[in-house]
């Protein structure tokens, strides 16, 4: 069976993973590139005579480059060679609006690729009146065209077949993107360096500026107008638009959804909707999960034979991978609707109408879809923020994000408002416990608005910011790209945040149950100092001894100095470090931690209240403490996997360090100050 | 219609998105506080910022 490797290539809301699905189904593996972020999916389906392998690369929309995803592609596209040599490219276009895809196709063809031309939408685009000559355009641009509709299965046979057949012939139009006078200069230089083809050699001199003695910023211009003409030639002959069949319902939506101040209504009303689902619907699911580990544990527990092994199983891994799991419900969430708002059409509008707004603190209006799900969790936001093309807007987007408040703080605020306030009801019906968490996301939401202004000031431009973005139009989404979005995404934070919280509870687990001298001769010193005490009683003193000179002990002890002054002791020192994995593990860790001290079996909340500080022999979850705490977690970037997916985003260890430092600095200044007064 | 697109360095980006001299445009809508501008060209439609916009001339 031959083979073929084929390329997926087209702009960005074709339809073009509608097509990859179809053409492979389940048959598809996702990679990462070399050095860079961006997914790699490849397929395989066989058609005939061939095995033919499929890669599909990201949207782009020229071959000058504005973002990561476009320069990978065009990297990819100049440097076709190697094991991975692309034998045919399917270029994916959108049957309602071909011209924008023309001009990249006439681009990606002057490359000296065999291309077969994929018109999608083709429904749709017959429902509004567009009929496409496409014997026209093969013999123009000398490749094959089909006419698909992906999301319906029409015409993806007849793409298969185009896919073996040879190219027809091709009468050569060399150098339409170049005045004639210049044809020459270029020619020399093509021949003088070897390259194999003469538009590689047209963007290596408007791109590297590898001719100094050309204006290649001229040359780029008169390359756009040349084109254009060129292709609109081609348009007018290839395309007949019955305006008389055209139902513009687009001009209607926008007309509403855009509305100076619908609009912004009708934005605000779909964030309630997301953030009422992200926080009351995956409750449920929470609570199951919550319940299923539980569960686990303690058949765990029962079930296995009592040593190391087991407490290492039930009180290591169960509860890291947890704190993974227990996440997954609230992302699948986020997810779905961002894949529904991306699908529709719906997310360019937003990004239209918060574009100034963003831009007055230094973002973009495409911040605005990382920053939401940073309501959620800072890693899928971080991630999310490949679609800003300006360094400086992403960078600034990815350093704020973290700020805001995560549901990873969720149960920490909790416990930390419920012990520093009773639950009043004001008028009656307005919880006191609630305003107060209201008041922490909305101090998230300024502090972040103020860490970007500050950003803006000091971050140097590099590239001038603009924006220009297509208005799709509307769409249903189809299901099962939304249900693709939602596995991909949720795939990739199990992976990239759960491995290093498994790997850091796991650590912990370790430095909490391995110690120094002290800790392996516990029971005779708790019994040295302890005499006379029966074995039941003698069992919690051995645990607590043993906690605290265990390797986590002692780096809790270690740090004490520096948080003292923050109205903390040494137990809470050790919760500080152990929430490094996650901010949620403090909860866990306050739990273990007093668990061992107390006799009776008494709820979180209550061991807190119980407990004294050693220091000051007062209350240690004092007035003082608690809200030193709260605004400590507030700002504190204590979250590994944001500091390990912010590294893996910018490849930058000065930034990834400065995030970390002006988070953690700033959560230790606001805790001291507040204390200092407070107290 | 747009009479001339003022060299700058994003002049190209804009004739990839069809605002080349010759093309007619129209503003159908602008985001309030001096936000960007939609308009359309041709059948299809864009969003840009009015920054970028005022490189563009048109009669």
């Amino acid at each position: 069976m031959k083979k073929l490797h084929v390329a997926l290539i087209g702009n960005p809301n074709v339809g073009k993973t509608t097509l990859f699905n179809r053409l492979c189904g389940v048959n598809q593996k996702t990679g990462n590139y070399p050095g860079v972020t961006v997914d790699k999916k490849q397929g395989k389906f066989k058609h005939l005579t061939h095995s033919i392998e499929i890669t599909d690369l990201p949207g782009f929309d020229s071959i000058y480059p504005k973002s990561v995803d476009e320069e990978l592609v065009v990297k990819y596209l100049k440097n076709n060679s190697g094991k991975n040599l692309i034998d045919k490219v399917i270029f994916v276009a959108d049957g309602t609006n071909i011209k924008k895809n023309l001009y990249l196709l006439s681009q990606v063809k002057d490359l000296g690729y065999d291309i077969v031309l994929a018109i999608n939408l083709i429904d749709i685009a017959k429902r509004k009146g567009i009929q496409i000559d496409t014997n026209y355009l093969s013999q123009e641009f000398g490749i094959h065209v089909v006419q698909i509709s992906a999301r319906k299965g029409e015409g993806v046979d007849e793409l298969k077949s185009a896919l073996l057949l040879d190219s027809p012939e091709y009468k050569a139009d060399d150098l339409k993107y170049l005045r004639p006078e210049n044809h020459g200069i270029l020619k020399n230089f093509t021949e003088k360096n070897n390259l194999q083809n003469v538009y590689k050699s047209f963007l290596s001199i408007t791109q590297e500026n590898t001719l100094p003695d050309v204006n290649s910023k001229k040359w780029k211009t008169e390359e756009a107008i040349l084109r254009y003409q060129f292709v609109r030639k081609i348009l007018d002959k290839a395309v007949y638009i019955d305006k008389s069949l055209a139902t513009d319902l687009t001009s209607k939506l926008d007309f509403i959804l855009m509305h100076k101040v619908g609009g912004y209504l009708i934005f605000l009303m779909v964030l309630l909707v997301i953030f009422q689902s992200v926080f009351s619907l995956a409750a449920y699911p929470m609570g199951w999960i919550e319940s299923f580990f539980s569960w686990l544990h303690d058949t765990m527990q029962s079930g296995l034979a009592p040593g190391a092994f087991t407490s290492f199983i039930t009180e290591g891994l169960i509860p890291g991978i947890e704190g993974v799991v227990i996440f997954v419900p609230q992302i699948v969430i986020l997810f779905f609707f961002f894949a529904l708002l991306d699908e529709s059409g719906y997310m360019n509008r937003i990004i239209y109408l918060m574009d100034r707004v963003m831009q007055k603190v230094g973002m973009s209006g495409k911040s605005v879809v990382p920053l939401i799900s940073s309501f959620a969790c800072a890693v899928p936001a971080i991630m999310a923020t490949r679609t800003i093309e300006n360094k400086r807007e992403r960078l600034i987007t990815i350093l704020v994000a973290p700020i805001l408040t995560c549901s990873a703080r969720l149960p920490v605020y909790t416990i930390l408002i419920g012990l520093l306030l009773p639950n009043h009801l004001l008028f009656g019906f307005v919880s006191v416990q609630a305003l107060v968490l209201l008041g922490m996301y909305l101090l998230g939401v300024v502090t972040s608005a103020l860490a970007a202004i500050t950003f803006k000031y000091l971050i140097k431009n590099q590239y001038r910011s603009f924006f220009i973005t297509e208005m799709p139009r509307y769409l249903l989404p189809s299901l099962k790209n939304v249900i693709f979005t939602i596995w991909e995404n949720t795939k990739a934070f199990i992976w990239n945040a759960g491995k290093i919280i498994v790997a850091a509870s796991i650590i912990l687990y370790v430095l909490g149950t391995n110690g120094g001298e002290k800790f392996k001769n516990t029971e005779r010193y708790v019994q040295a100092k302890y005499p006379g005490l029966t074995q039941a009683e003698l069992a919690p003193k051995i645990s607590s001894y043993e906690l605290e000179h265990s390797y986590l002990g002692m780096m809790g002890k270690s740090i004490e100095p520096a948080i003292i002054p923050l109205g903390y002791d040494w137990k809470i020192g050790i919760a500080l470090i152990s929430s490094i994995a996650a901010r949620e593990v403090f909860v866990g860790t306050m739990s273990i931690i007093y668990s061992i001290d107390s006799e009776e079996d008494l709820s979180i909340m209550q061991k807190l209240e119980k407990e004294t500080n050693s220091n000051t022999g007062k209350p240690t979850f004092n007035f003082a403490t608690c809200i030193s705490l709260l605004l400590f977690y507030a700002f504190s970037l204590q979250c590994m996997s944001t500091i390990a997916v912010t590294y893996k985003e910018t490849k930058s260890l000065k930034w990834t360090s400065i995030q970390f430092m002006y988070m953690t600095g700033l959560a230790y200044l606001v805790s001291l100050i507040a204390y200092q007064i407070i107290s | 219609m747009i009479q001339e697109v003022l060299e700058s360095d994003f002049d190209s980006k804009l004739m990839e998105y069809g605002l080349i001299p010759g093309a007619n445009i129209r503003v159908i809508n602008k985001a309030p506080f001096h936000g960007p501008i939609f308009i359309s060209i041709g059948s299809q439609k864009i969003a840009i910022r009015k920054e970028e916009a005022s490189f563009i001339t048109v009669k």
